[in-house]
């Protein structure tokens, strides 16, 4: 098994060299989260993932000067000007535009052609690049993709054997195809929001935006199978994927039992059918918890002995039925007695005792976590414009391959290499330069 | 993924998840169960439909598409083993004695690759830890960003943590089968629950890298960089608005009619809204309370700023956009309004029928045929 403390990154190796699905190239249009996602995760496979980025689309308040912020405390939220960028140590530098700590996360590995299509001659430079690809990945809105002209019919009559993928918020068509949205509209759209609350309050949303992060996972998963699925036919393949339907696949139990009964499902906080106690209880400390479950009748008797406390030991707790009928009253004991003890001792002590239960853990534990430490969690990325800097790995450990790991690239950083490799030369790519179409500076 | 055979020998809902997406991809999926069935046989939520007794609805749905047989004995096991060319596993309180089953099975097949599901992975101090969903949520961080600042955190109203890890283990053994194919060689996966949901954070890890920041929850508030990207109460229920960039901010004040708003030019940095959001919400709401969800959503799509209805799951069951996409799959002997998500996506024109989940050791005979 290969795992990171062993031997190390593999950041700085030779892309071709770490997978077998090197050879393979893909011309990502994206923004946010769940097509950069994707994107990435094939570029650690092996791929040649070209981000093709239009000279704003790093964004961030446009002609506002990016300054920083002298007293800023480490630990201390930025300013808001500067909130969004997530600057390493909040200092924008000179080129902020390539210290964008969010960027920087969910694009490396990545080459980045900084290329308008719609200036003079991008659009030819983009054909040819579609003709030597295999992949054209979006996540835009429907429109978006047709404005851009990167629609499948229209790809697949430059190179017979494209593979597309169209990553929107509803899919590619329906009465909605065309709404706007983030992952937490998608969350309302799903039915989930509302399912998620307290007993006594909600709906409520995710913390993070996790359609997005689920859009990614199986966005990945379905440009792997069309890509399957083109080398089985040799033909064009198109993808329509929609983030709300890839939400719901995570619900596939509560959709078949409201669809029969009629009835959402109730709000139930941290408990759930068929396990009790469970919640989610104080432990020593600001804003410390612990979560807790107990699936059967012998995990019960051994949280018993370990709590000590009498008011635990009434015979009907022994039953799962007693306990579920006793929620609220076991929920105080056991609240009061996580109360006095550190979280995370007290999980090494009840899953020494056999009995699940996992500390509420921050973005702060998580880095400084032992047990992902030694799973090699996170990757040190040495960037030009930033220096080293650490982001989680790609999550998964093979006998046979790790990850390929690059920093995230700058503005239009390879721009030259890529337009050399279809056949323009310099005095071309200078002419480039000066429509406009290309660029590796964002406009002043 | 057609002419790819899959044995799934996995107990938990990261290893159904991960044979669910490639039963619907097209592979031959079989089940290994034990004699006693598989344990999300035995989970609720339960459905019951006419006579039936209860059924699991976790059960039809991750079981759908696949093939069912028994394995009381190893060399029947072995067999089917050495066909695969990928097997999933799932760690269930041993993790060598797992991690030793996988290896026999690539030394008798070198050409498999072979995934391992886990709470918490082959190596460090929580290998051997017992996790549920909750648990999941907990130690994957999500927990800790959902709910309210002043209660305790919020889990999801299900194990979708859990999930995270299924599709993770999907997508590895995938990339992995390709390397198979290519080569001739396996590979043996070893995918955790709690790194996979780790490693899937927007940005939150970032932001305690880069700036040591210690992410907390803002209930049906977004975050520290942007508002609004939240929930509005409407006359008959809630809606989500997010108005992120310049244009959807102006659409919003637009659609609001707080044109006022868009004369301080502070707020159009979003993270200043954040800092404001008390004040914008105040001014906000005289135009979401009397209007229905409907109306609000269709005035602020109309100038293109996102937003849309909070659907109970019976309206999102029938909302007109997923019904026109033929999202959902009817399961067979469910009665008629069963309904349950089909493929995740669609790929080109492909049509996977969907198979109901298999009785114990039905395909016993086909499969050993």
């Amino acid at each position: 098994m290969n795992h990171p403390h062993e031997t190390g990154p593999a950041s700085g190796s030779d892309w071709r060299a770490a997978f077998d699905l090197a050879g393979v190239r893909i011309l990502e249009f994206s923004v946010a989260w769940a097509g950069p996602q994707a994107g990435r995760w094939m570029a650690e496979f092996g791929a040649d993932v070209i981000k093709i980025e239009h000279p704003t689309s790093r964004g961030l308040a446009m002609g506002n000067a990016i300054t920083a912020e002298p007293n800023w405390q480490r630990g201390q939220l930025p300013k808001p000007s500067l909130r969004n960028g997530i600057f390493p140590d909040n200092d924008p530098g000179a080129t902020w535009w390539n210290r964008l700590g969010h960027f920087n996360k969910m694009n490396r590995t990545k080459r980045s052609l900084c290329l308008d299509l719609k200036a003079p001659g991008g659009r030819d430079i983009f054909e040819e690049l579609v003709r030597r690809s295999d992949v054209v990945l979006n996540n835009y809105s429907p429109r978006g993709v047709r404005s851009l002209g990167i629609d499948h019919e229209t790809l697949r009559a430059i190179n017979p054997k494209i593979v597309t993928i169209d990553l929107s918020g509803f899919g590619a068509t329906g009465p909605e195809y065309d709404q706007v949205s983030w992952g937490p509209i998608l969350e309302g759209a799903s039915g989930l929001a509302h399912a998620t609350g307290y007993v006594d309050s909600g709906p409520y949303k995710q913390g993070l935006a996790l359609p997005d992060a689920v859009g990614g996972l199986h966005g990945t998963v379905a440009l792997l199978a069309a890509l399957w699925e083109r080398d089985t036919t040799g033909e064009a393949v198109h993808v329509d994927a929609s983030q709300l339907e890839t939400y719901l696949q995570f619900a596939g139990d509560l959709c078949l039992a409201t669809s029969i009964s009629g009835n959402p499902p109730a709000r139930q906080g941290n408990r759930a059918e068929g396990l009790a106690p469970q919640g989610v209880y104080p432990c020593r400390g600001e804003d410390r918890w612990l979560a807790l479950s107990v699936p059967d009748d012998v995990t019960w008797a051994r949280l018993v002995a370990l709590v000590g406390d009498a008011a635990l030991e009434h015979p009907a707790y022994r039953t799962l039925a007693g306990r579920m009928a006793a929620q609220d009253e076991l929920d105080l004991v056991l609240g009061s007695w996580t109360a006095g003890y550190d979280a995370h001792e007290l999980m090494v002590q009840l899953q020494g005792a056999g009995i699940p239960a996992g500390v509420a853990m921050s973005n702060e534990d998580l880095v400084g976590d032992a047990h992902l430490s030694e799973q090699g969690f996170l990757v040190t990325v040495e960037h030009p414009d930033t220096g080293p800097l650490s982001f989680p790995n790609f999550p998964v450990h093979a006998e046979n391959w790790q990850p390929t790991v690059r920093a995230a690239p700058g503005l239009g950083q390879h721009n030259v290499e890529i337009l050399r490799s279809v056949g323009y030369d310099d005095a071309a790519i200078s002419a480039l330069v000066a429509a406009g179409t290309i660029a590796e500076l964002p406009p002043v | 993924m057609r002419n790819l055979t899959v044995l799934d020998c996995s107990t938990s809902l990261a290893g159904a998840y991960c044979t669910r997406l490639f039963a619907t991809l097209g592979a031959e999926v079989v089940l290994a169960e034990a004699p006693g069935g598989h344990p999300l046989r035995h989970a609720p939520p339960w459905v019951t439909v006419g006579e039936q007794g209860p059924v699991s609805a976790a059960w039809t749905y991750l079981a759908a598409n696949k093939r069912s047989v028994v394995t009381g004995d190893d060399a029947a096991l072995a067999q089917l083993e050495a066909q695969a060319d990928l097997v999933v596993l799932s760690v269930d309180g041993d993790p060598d004695a797992v991690l030793a089953r996988a290896q026999r099975i690539r030394h008798a097949n070198p050409a498999a690759v072979v995934t391992i599901c886990s709470g918490f992975g082959l190596i460090g101090p929580y290998r051997a830890y017992r996790s549920t969903p909750l648990v999941d949520w907990a130690m994957g961080g999500y927990l800790l960003l959902n709910g309210e600042r002043h209660r305790e955190p919020l889990a999801g109203a299900g194990p979708w943590s859990s999930y995270v890890g299924g599709a993770t283990a999907t997508l590895a053994s995938q990339a992995a089968l390709f390397r198979a194919r290519h080569r001739g060689v396996g590979d043996l996966l070893d995918v955790s629950n709690m790194q996979a949901a780790a490693a899937g954070h927007q940005w939150s890890i970032t932001l305690y890298s880069h700036q040591g920041i210690r992410k907390t929850r803002w209930g049906n508030r977004h975050g520290e960089s942007v508002h609004p990207l939240a929930l509005y109460r409407c006359s008959d229920g809630w809606i989500v608005v997010g108005a992120v960039s310049r244009h959807q901010w102006e659409g919003l004040c637009i659609a609001a009619g707080t044109v006022e708003l868009l004369a301080d030019d502070a707020l159009y940095t979003p993270a200043e809204r954040f800092d404001r959001m008390d004040e914008i919400d105040g001014l906000l709401a005289p135009f979401f309370a009397p209007r229905s969800r409907a109306e609000a959503v269709q005035l602020l799509q109309e100038q293109r700023c996102p937003a849309g209805q909070v659907l109970a799951l019976d309206e999102a069951l029938r909302s007109p956009q997923l019904q026109a996409r033929a999202y959902w799959a009817v399961p067979e002997g469910m009665g008629p309004e069963a309904r349950m998500p089909g493929p995740a996506f669609r790929i080109g024109d492909r049509v996977v029928p969907t198979r109901p989940a298999p009785t114990l050791g039905q395909h016993q005979n086909e499969v050993f045929a």
